[in-house]
């Protein structure tokens, strides 16, 4: 096992670029020894989860976050202390999808179910839980943004599932990516800024992360982990998608039980065509997400660069 | 958060947008701010006291009093432009339902689109303007808070009592 939690490589440059280096190391290192005091029973499978490549994405919100209100001061101890149990519970979410999506594989690596059962899956996910409260110490302020957290997730969970296959469009997208991304990154600002002024940033900033995630999907593109053709096949209400079912033919292929290969082809073929609407669509986020930074914060440098990296995700 | 408009006409559109009421709203608001900063000198403030620097408590009330004019007419001004905007797309659904004819499925979700859509603007621009308002006197109040507090001078560091080791 390394001594530290490795860093994707596409994150480092924009790490580097916005001067968190020593932070993320920090970081990691935390990670690192967490795992490492973590009971014998989970440890294997808490290495295979936390010491594989990361994006940091969302502790790098934080810390910007924190910037941008704070000036470049040293991050607190309870900021950073917020950013590892930001990405313990990520890690959660992901197993959990994992699960419940039958995934053999993220990011070309065995999913924790699939190399440990389910079972230690899903009882490493409860241990990870544990962990992040008790990591949070005396912080109330963090405890009460992190329940609200897995409260709006699981919430967005059931509501995405129980609106799939429907003749819905971009309000109803909207909403649904602003309750499953956009929630964790809503929180991510908050736990940086620590007073809710970059909140409304944060919630803009994961739907864009979302409905990148979502185009990358239908593009094809391994940038977020794939699942387009699952999200085709389910039913799930996508970027594109909500934009391609205005027309008649294709909600009808969309909304259909048990769509045949002909139905399948019609909507794939309707998403690709939505993509430039959809891309304006991100485009449109990315603005109010700059503007909204520029209401609050002091410094709005880093806050603009996690717009772009995100908005190069989508693959345009 | 503001609005997205469906025609290219979101907030950053709507900042450089000075035509018709909401011009004459946002000149308001720009008056506004202006006359209050000259009561603020007249009153003691000082140019620029709510933004960190002290300010005394005739001043503030004065600049409170203007803030919040300033934030009602640009709330007008936000929601005019708001309604100009999805104005046609209103309209044309109205004599459709009043005439009672069934729309094509694909139409009708539109229009339901377009109205929810309107509808969640209205709303972000409540509370975007709210949070500035609540921002813009926060500071305001900070201001004051400092204006009253004693000076610190460099004395009050300075420990006389003697460590016990």
């Amino acid at each position: 096992m390394n001594d530290t939690a490795s860093l994707d490589s596409t994150s480092a440059s924009v790490i580097d670029a916005l001067g968190f280096s020593a932070e993320m190391s920090e970081l990691r290192e935390r990670i690192a020894a967490w795992v490492a005091g973590c009971d014998d029973e989970m440890r294997e499978a808490l290495e295979w989860q936390f010491m594989s490549g990361s994006k940091y994405f969302r502790p790098l919100t934080i810390f910007a976050c924190h910037r941008a209100m704070y000036g470049a001061a040293p991050i607190p101890e309870r900021v950073i202390q917020s950013a590892l149990v930001i990405e313990l519970f990520h890690n959660v979410s992901l197993v959990i999808d994992d699960i419940v999506d039958r995934s053999p594989e993220r990011r070309g690596r065995a999913t924790m179910h699939t190399k440990f059962g389910e079972l230690s899956a899903l009882m490493t996910s409860g241990y990870i839980v544990a962990e992040g409260y008790l990591q949070l110490g005396d912080d109330l302020q963090g405890i009460s943004l992190f329940s609200e957290l897995l409260k709006r997730l699981g919430v967005a969970e059931c509501l995405q599932w129980r609106l799939r296959r429907q003749p819905l469009g971009y309000e109803d997208w909207w909403h649904i990516a602003g309750e499953d991304t956009g929630s964790m990154f809503e929180i991510c600002a908050c736990l940086g800024d620590r007073s809710g002024k970059l909140r409304t940033y944060g919630g803009l900033l994961g739907r864009l992360y979302h409905g990148c995630d979502d185009v990358a999907d239908v593009r094809g593109l391994p940038a977020l982990g794939g699942g387009g053709k699952e999200d085709l096949r389910d039913g799930i209400l996508t970027l594109p998608a909500s934009l391609a079912i205005a027309d008649d033919t294709v909600s009808a292929a969309f909304c259909r039980p048990d769509p045949t290969d002909a139905d399948l082809e019609i909507a794939k073929a309707a998403f690709l065509k939505a993509l430039p609407a959809s891309e304006a669509k991100l485009d449109d986020i990315a603005r109010q997400a700059r503007q909204e930074a520029r209401l609050f914060a002091t410094d709005t440098a880093a806050l603009d660069a996690l717009i772009e990296q995100t908005r190069a995700l989508s693959g345009r | 958060m503001t609005s997205t408009g469906p025609d290219s006409s979101g907030p950053a559109a709507e900042e450089g947008r000075q035509d018709g009421t909401g011009g004459l709203a946002g000149s308001l608001a720009g008056l506004l701010e202006g006359y209050a900063r000259i009561m603020s000198q007249i009153a003691g403030g000082g140019p620029g006291a709510a933004d960190g620097a002290r300010i005394g408590s005739t001043a503030a009330l004065i600049e409170a009093g203007s803030i919040a004019s300033g934030s009602a007419l640009r709330y007008s001004q936000r929601l005019t432009e708001l309604f100009a905007r999805h104005q046609s797309a209103l309209i044309e659904a109205i004599p459709a339902h009043l005439s009672g004819q069934d729309l094509p499925p694909d139409r009708a979700r539109a229009e339901v689109e377009s109205l929810r859509r309107f509808l969640r603007e209205v709303g972000e621009t409540a509370m975007l303007e709210a949070r500035r308002l609540d921002h813009e006197l926060a500071q305001l109040g900070e201001a004051v808070a400092q204006g009253v507090a004693d000076p610190v001078s460099a004395e009050d560091f300075q420990r006389r009592a003697e460590a016990k080791l």
